[in-house]
């Protein structure tokens, strides 16, 4: 066992552990109201906001699975950085007037805003479970990454998840929202300390950043032809999702304006290029070839390519810094996994318990049980974690990204127009869910870049994607004929002036 | 829809960062380096920094066309007891 390391990281947990629980009493408000405990009022400026969607985004399971990527597979793994860079224009541009016209209705879901919009309780159940079948399992992998560290600094058996999980589960109840947002700020500050430390020193020992690169085979440093569609679809497809992902939606949401969410746009790039570095830490793995090492043959048998990282710290750090990074990627797994189980929570309570259980439910009743919803799910992928094999987790995050993607006509494209039909809508979801799922399939669950044929020519590209176009086609054709038949359209709760202007 | 006609140019200087890191024949290179470093690498790293500059000015260049502002925020007190029913403002919120 790693003592100097465990030290420092059970005393950075203990301290975020703290804020955690005094969160409750910042910016204090009646936590009994939904919109209070899951969107913490919508009250969070422009720097909140930047802490907690960039503590949201780049999950304790980005830091690890991006740099194994790289370590293992080379240029292709850095579409993370291309995905990064055109998601943010995307957010200018889409989500202030996602934000107006939430804030005007009093909607806390991407489904409530459906719900309105269409006047279809039927699609905006089909947008909330989507949302919540593609959580689930990614807030699994946070767990994940969490394993990889612990199991770095020598500590195995799932007990010391247990005892983290459950932590997070008390104050995540007690405090709702405001407990990631006021961690992300440590977490944020502990992340960047720990990766720019990295990328100065391992360099400085491994003989400068060429060297590295050398190290790299050259048929891994850049892209071979055949993978240009693979990495742009990818990059576009992630980039596409991000943004209909509930955990993304909600911490949207709980800005306190349009121009929180547009400032953030030109900020929180700030967090790609931080990905970017640590994406090349996978390269530094690679050349300081901790892989061959043996003392890390075991850890590189249990985990595979996740185990780049922690050993790369291992070998490069002190202990005690090992332990400080480690921290780092610890604490990333708790922001994002407390507000992954406030928005699938939120989507229970709105979108199926007051649409089906109880309409009549009152604002306390519905507080509650969001509350108890985000134990269950965060109990949900504890034991997901501990009794299923991990890498089912994994195929079932890549699946959920091929899903998520598939809201993106009722979600996006309705904040734009109103001329798609509900039912329309709701079969084109359904052939891209089934078209992704079915492409993902005979990837044996193992990728996501589907051999697309077309003219004779194979196109590899993100699934997802593929899935999307078809959901798109089915949509406008439906679209076209319903409305020409004249199948009702539902009533539209909102105005063109809610959604802001532009 | 007048005002919409003015933002459109600036949200169309929004597609350079797409065009310029999906192709990927435009980066596909690992010379010249940079510091040892590729090509395909700095040219995307870079690409955050153009990027994130490129949203900075259309911040800017169309603030003026964002609706009015909020009269500046109110007390949080105030604010959690006029919550039960869903808050009507559609603006920007002052950012506290």
């Amino acid at each position: 066992m790693n003592t100097p390391a465990l030290v420092v990281f059970v005393a950075l947990f203990v301290i975020v552990t703290a804020i955690g629980f005094v969160a409750s009493r910042w910016r204090p408000a009646d936590l009994d109201q939904l919109h209070e405990w899951g969107l913490g009022g919508r009250r969070f400026g422009t720097v909140v906001t930047w802490f907690l969607l960039g503590g949201d985004l780049y999950t304790a399971y980005t830091f690890v699975a991006v740099p194994a990527l790289v370590f293992g597979k080379g240029a292709i793994g850095f579409f993370a950085l291309p995905y990064t860079i055109i998601a943010y224009p995307l957010v200018f541009v889409i989500m202030p007037r996602l934000w107006s016209v939430a804030r005007k209705h009093g909607y806390i879901t991407g489904a409530d805003f459906v719900r309105g919009r269409y006047e279809s309780g039927t699609l905006a159940l089909a947008v909330a479970i989507t949302g919540i079948l593609a959580t689930m399992p990614y807030i699994a992998l946070q767990l994940v990454g969490m394993q990889v560290v612990l199991a770095a600094m020598g500590i195995s058996g799932d007990a010391p998840l247990v005892v983290a999980f459950v932590v997070l589960a008390a104050y995540t109840y007690q405090s709702g929202l405001r407990a990631p947002a006021l961690i992300a700020i440590a977490k944020d500050v502990i992340i960047y300390i720990a990766v720019l430390a990295a990328v100065v020193t391992i360099p400085a020992k491994l003989g400068g950043y060429g060297a590295i690169f050398d190290a790299v085979p050259p048929k891994k440093l850049i892209l071979a032809p055949q993978q240009a569609s693979a990495y742009s679809t990818l990059a576009l497809g992630s980039a596409l999702a991000l943004f209909l992902y509930p955990h993304s939606l909600t911490g949207i949401l709980s800005s306190s304006g349009r121009a929180v969410i547009r400032r953030n746009s030109a900020m929180l790039p700030a967090y790609s290029f931080l990905l970017g570095l640590i994406a090349l830490l996978g390269y530094m793995a690679v050349a300081s070839g901790v892989d061959k090492s043996p003392a890390y043959a075991e850890g590189f048998r249990q985990y595979g390519a996740n185990y780049a990282v922690p050993a790369l710290f291992l070998q490069s750090f002190p202990a005690w810094f090992a332990g400080f990074g480690f921290a780092a990627i610890a604490i990333g797994a708790l922001v994002p996994a407390a507000i992954m189980s406030i928005a699938a929570a939120n989507l229970f309570t709105r979108n199926i318990y007051k649409e089906l259980i109880r309409p009549a439910c009152t604002p306390k009743e519905e507080a509650g049980v969001a509350k108890l919803a985000s134990l269950v799910v965060k109990f949900g992928a504890l034991v997901f974690i501990v009794a299923v094999p991990q890498e089912y987790a994994i195929q079932l995050q890549l699946l959920g990204g091929v899903w998520i993607l598939q809201t993106f006509p009722a979600l996006v494209l309705g904040l734009y127009t109103r001329w798609l039909h509900r039912w329309a809508l709701l079969a084109g979801w359904a052939a891209g869910m089934t078209t992704g799922t079915w492409m993902a399939h005979t990837l044996a669950f193992k990728g996501n870049v589907y051999p697309l044929k077309l003219f004779g020519t194979i196109v590899p590209g993100y699934a997802a994607l593929w899935a999307l176009i078809v959901n798109l086609a089915v949509a406008v054709v439906l679209s076209a004929v319903f409305n020409a038949a004249g199948v009702a359209r539902g009533k539209d709760a909102t105005s063109p002036e809610d959604y802001g202007g532009h | 829809m007048r005002r919409e006609r003015r933002l459109w140019p600036w949200y169309a200087a929004l597609l350079a960062p797409f065009v310029a890191t999906l192709w990927v024949p435009f980066f596909d290179s690992a010379e010249p380096r940079l510091g040892g470093v590729p090509f395909f690498y700095w040219y995307q790293f870079l690409w955050v920094g153009i990027s994130s500059a490129l949203t900075a000015v259309v911040y800017f260049a169309t603030q003026r066309e964002d609706p009015p502002r909020d009269p500046p925020p109110q007390r949080s007190e105030g604010r959690g007891a006029r919550s039960a029913s869903p808050p009507s403002r559609d603006r920007d919120g002052g950012s506290t």
